[in-house]
């Protein structure tokens, strides 16, 4: 089934609805559209961001496509077979090669283990070593190594050690059964700045070295743009676009996408005294009441009519670039005119 | 010009179970009229206890500002008026944003009734005028409607709305000082541009001096004109806001603005990271502070502690190191 040179992961129109019970009897009443039909591939070796503002999904998909959430339709095809469809016996046999980093570094360790148990203790359940052999001890310690840490520190706990310090424990115990893609969820947002380039670098180091590939889950638009190859921007659940990681930033074609990195602010004061930058209205709207047609039509500077009424289709506009914009062609009629940009900035 | 705030030679220390924190080792620095300084920094730098002590907010115990002086215009020392004279001082000569816009409102009053009583209590103001007033100031912090906005409570608001809501009451008495503590880190990305904005707008609008604090180097380069870069609870660099960015003079300032990936360029480097974590204020230095992350460290940075020393105008660091020259600054 599985061709040579196929996408390590191909995720076909996932949905995970999130069920609200309520009313006399308990029923639902209702679902929050967490992830709402989205689809794309991640090759190996390759890193693929996704973005977007708080609620809008991107945890959700993540969780879902490891099968952390069952997902409520669609299939997650990794090396060709839908893990939707597998018995739990096979997908067991599978989860050691798809691993997750997490985005809190305090909460995602236990606290009443040593770090030599955090990182051995995959390798112990999925039955590849014996508890307690010298065999799990060199490889907890090759381990620590190549997360950047001192094998002489298997015997501390995790408060002995910084945010930083810790985020590698999390990264070397999801390495421990050699996978060949991880989720990166938000795995650098609780950290300082200058530990963030140490976790980001190693995060690169490691791919390099491993063939590994990321889904690298963030809101730092910056941090994403640096680390991935591709990027999706994610409104509500659904994908509005997707690209490499150099047309997104120099010719978006979406007017959130557009709105996004306008709002992102430059570590450059010159720049910044001068820049024109497209101010988006309001907040997003609530995924369990998402607007009808578009879902961003109720803050687009451009909604026309057919927006609200009908749903845009996900296209590949051009090839490997994808949008879900009605206004999306040749003439550029998705890209904010400067008129709108400098009234936005006067409210 | 005129100094609107002095702050000289602050400590504050915090006497824990564990030690004694030395959460600010003695900052000085100034605030002009209708300036907007920002205080950049890690966790655990110092700034946000820096703007707490100025204020008597620091939980006494564990905490206490040993010494230092903080003048409000010339005449006031903050650290030397009695809680009564400081409360009045507070929410109405210097108003405050705060993080989290969630949790510094009040659940179960109207919106109205948290912006009125600053009114109130530090105007004289009689509720009618002070609910005239209250809609004034939620049109001029673009909050739709608010006249019906008024009676809403803080749960029907979205954090962007909150957040909006909190600048209004420390807009409300027209304070001469706005302190801005991480006012966007909780908001998106799209709804931190609409707070600098505003923020930027109600600044030039009122021409009231601030103080931002943030460990964000993106929003300092638009909104500040100066910028005070903290480190271990001491000052690492003081400067203008371009000079900063385009002619760092602190190795750790040279640190954070390698460890940023830029957006404004498009080839890929590698990230300079800082090597090492921030100093445990645990322990009482008697060297630079960045010393153990240090690349340019030398002997004379591991025997005492490099003062403020003037590098250019308004420009100030303490290191012991000339990065223009390369080598160990003479004197």
């Amino acid at each position: 089934m599985q061709a040579e040179n196929g996408p390590l992961l191909r995720v076909v129109n996932l949905k995970k609805y999130f069920p609200i019970m309520g009313g006399f009897l308990g029923r639902q009443v209702g679902a929050v559209k967490a992830v709402d039909g989205i689809s794309f591939d991640i090759h190996r070796a390759e890193t693929l961001g996704m973005v977007g503002e708080s609620g809008c999904g991107k945890s959700t998909a993540g969780r879902a496509i490891l099968l952390l959430h069952e997902p409520t339709s669609g299939q997650i095809l990794f090396k060709g077979d839908d893990l939707t469809q597998l018995s739990d016996k096979d997908l067991r046999a599978r989860r050691p090669q798809m691993q997750m980093i997490f985005q809190d570094p305090y909460a995602s360790l236990n606290p009443r283990h040593t770090v030599g148990k955090i990182v051995g203790e995959p390798l112990v359940i999925n039955g590849m070593m014996k508890k307690g052999s010298q065999e799990l001890k060199d490889r907890v310690a090759e381990l620590l190594e190549l997360v950047g840490m001192d094998p002489f520190y298997v015997r501390r706990f995790p408060h002995e050690f910084s945010g930083g310090q810790r985020q590698r424990i999390g990264i070397a115990r999801a390495l421990s059964l050699n996978p060949s893609f991880i989720v990166c969820d938000e795995p650098i947002s609780a950290l300082d700045v200058s530990i963030q380039a140490q976790v980001v670098n190693l995060l690169q180091d490691l791919q390099e070295s491993l063939d590994l590939a990321y889904l690298f889950i963030a809101h730092d638009l910056s941090m994403v743009k640096h680390i991935s190859h591709r990027i999706l921007v994610m409104y509500l659940g659904k994908i509005m676009e997707m690209t490499d990681r150099n047309t997104l930033f120099e010719d978006p074609l979406h007017p959130y996408t557009q709105s996004l990195n306008s709002a992102v602010p430059l570590p450059n004061p010159a720049l910044e005294k001068s820049r024109q930058r497209f101010i988006l209205k309001g907040d997003p709207p609530s995924p369990a009441n998402p607007p009808s047609g578009c879902v961003f039509h109720t803050r687009c500077p451009l909604t026309v009519e057919k927006c609200i009424t009908v749903e845009p289709e996900f296209r590949e506009f051009h090839p490997g670039h994808f949008i879900a914009c009605h206004l999306a062609d040749e003439k550029g009629s998705s890209k904010i005119p400067e008129q709108k940009i400098l009234e936005s900035m006067m409210t | 010009m005129s100094k609107v705030l002095e702050v000289k030679n602050l400590v504050t220390k915090f006497y824990t179970l564990d030690g004694v924190v030395n959460a600010v080792n003695g900052v000085s620095f100034d605030l002009e009229d209708g300036e907007t300084l920002a205080i950049v920094g890690e966790s655990g730098s110092g700034k946000s206890v820096t703007m707490m002590s100025l204020l008597g907010l620091i939980p006494m115990p564990p905490g206490k500002v040993e010494s230092g002086e903080a003048i409000f215009y010339g005449s006031q020392d903050l650290l030397q008026l009695s809680p009564t004279e400081l409360r009045d001082v507070r929410g109405g000569q210097i108003g405050f944003v705060f993080q989290d816009p969630i949790s510094s409102l009040n659940p179960i009053l109207t919106i109205g009734e948290q912006i009125s009583e600053t009114l109130i209590k530090h105007k004289g103001l009689s509720k009618g005028d002070a609910r005239e007033r209250v809609i004034e100031l939620l049109t001029q912090v673009g909050i739709p409607d608010p006249e019906l906005r008024y009676k809403a409570y803080p749960f029907q608001f979205s954090g962007g709305m909150r957040q909006r809501v909190v600048i209004a009451i420390a807009i409300a008495c027209n304070p001469k000082i706005i302190i801005a503590d991480e006012p966007t880190t909780a908001l998106d990305v799209t709804v931190q541009a609409q707070i600098v904005e505003l923020f930027k707008r109600l600044r030039d609008a009122l021409s009231v001096s601030v103080i931002w604090i943030t460990h964000d180097l993106g929003v300092v380069a638009g909104i500040a004109d100066r910028v005070m870069v903290m480190y271990g609870g001491r000052a690492a660099e003081l400067a203008l806001v371009k000079d900063l960015y385009e002619n760092p003079q602190h190795p750790y300032t040279v640190g954070l603005l390698g460890a940023l990936p830029r957006l404004d360029s498009t080839e890929s480097k590698r990230l300079v990271s800082i090597q090492g974590a921030p100093p445990d204020l645990l322990i009482p230095l008697s060297h630079c502070p960045f010393a153990w992350r240090c690349e340019y460290v030398f002997d004379r940075c591991w025997q005492e502690i490099p003062p403020l020393v003037t590098v250019g105008e308004q420009h100030q660091t303490s290191c012991f190191f000339d990065m223009d020259k390369g080598e160990p600054r003479a004197g």
